[in-house]
């Protein structure tokens, strides 16, 4: 089991990466990745409170002058912290942001690849968009095989 | 060299001297000596960074950045690391009197581990984004003065650091430009295909 200390540190980068991919969306107006579908732009004032509130939280739990976290660890945890928040990100605004990216798949530059992609279509409708191409791919080899036999 | 040290250990006692004289300046700087807030403000800048960009070339341009930013510090890490089994220097506290801040940290004073960090990401980041190298190097600035300003580090120490963290980035970029390139490429690569690059 992670020590308190540990576990508070990944708690805030979580949240303060949370916080600054909303921040991010609202930026580059990725309706996919914003929790606020039609107004990505609501993610600078969520950003501004939510990243402020998580370091206040940090270091409002124990004073955190003393030894703790270091070096390799603290490097570590923020990469743990950092996947946590992005899956986050990504699963809320799926849930979210979903209804308002379906009606704009059908937009020009719908098919983008990369991150841009995300202007579009939520992180879900992606992965069920690949995982969708990827059976179809698997079946038409298969069917190719029986034929061939 | 004797003169260097002496120089050093006045310009020490002349920072941490002002401990005391501003209430809210010392809750400022022993706020910011720690190794979290601004090692985790610099890793969001650095993480956000591989966000940013105005078109997919420079997002591209920035990608590379963090990476090489990860990469410096690794090196940046090994350099200190080789030194602190090489050389020893006794903390300032350990020989004078001083105003600490903070707590009693057992390794080398010299060079500074948490200077090297901050500067091998601000001069990795600052190589291929000037605007927000800048921006990091103002943040390992500060940090780096909180370290000697709390008492837990000489000026030398943290100078040193910051040009340990340098060459690391250095290194790491080089690394990264030429005999890593691939690695790089793959990784953004990866990063696409998944749709997060």
């Amino acid at each position: 089991m992670r020590s308190a200390p540990e576990a508070a540190y990944i708690v805030w980068i979580l949240i303060s990466t949370v916080g600054v991919l909303q921040a991010l969306a609202a930026y580059n107006g990725w309706v996919g990745l914003s929790f606020f579908g039609r107004h990505p732009r609501l993610g600078y004032p969520f950003a501004l409170l939510v990243i402020p509130a998580s370091y206040v939280w940090f270091f409002s739990l124990a004073n955190r002058n003393t030894p703790g976290l270091e070096g390799w660890q603290l490097f570590s945890r923020f990469a743990l912290g950092a996947l946590c928040g992005l899956l986050v990100a990504l699963t809320l605004s799926s849930i979210t942001s979903h209804a308002m990216t379906a009606r704009q798949r059908s937009a020009p530059g719908a098919d983008e690849r990369g991150l841009d992609s995300l202007r579009n279509e939520t992180y879900a409708a992606i992965v069920a968009r690949l995982g969708g191409q990827w059976l179809k791919r698997i079946g038409r080899t298969l069917e190719g095989e029986m034929a061939r036999e | 060299m004797s003169s260097i040290v002496a120089f050093d250990v006045w310009l020490f006692r002349q920072i941490n001297g002002f401990v005391g004289t501003f209430p809210l300046f010392d809750r400022f700087m022993s706020t910011v000596v720690n190794e979290y807030l601004i090692t985790v403000t610099l890793s969001l800048v650095v993480f956000g960074l591989w966000f940013v960009g105005a078109s997919p070339a420079a997002r591209q341009s920035n990608q590379r950045a963090v990476i090489y930013a990860v990469l410096g510090e690794v090196v940046a890490n090994s350099i200190v690391v080789l030194n602190n089994a090489l050389y020893y220097r006794p903390r300032p506290f350990a020989t004078l009197q001083v105003n600490l801040l903070f707590y009693e940290p057992t390794d080398s004073s010299m060079p500074s581990n948490p200077a090297a960090v901050a500067f091998a990401f601000a001069t990795a980041v600052w190589m291929v984004n000037r605007r927000a190298g800048a921006l990091l190097y103002a943040l390992a600035v500060l940090f780096a003065l909180s370290r000697v300003y709390c008492g837990v580090h000489y000026p030398l120490d943290v100078v040193g650091g910051a040009l340990a963290g340098a060459l690391g980035a250095l290194i790491a970029v080089r690394l990264g430009r030429t005999v890593l390139a691939p690695v790089v490429d793959g990784i953004i690569g990866v990063g696409r295909r998944l749709y997060l690059a």
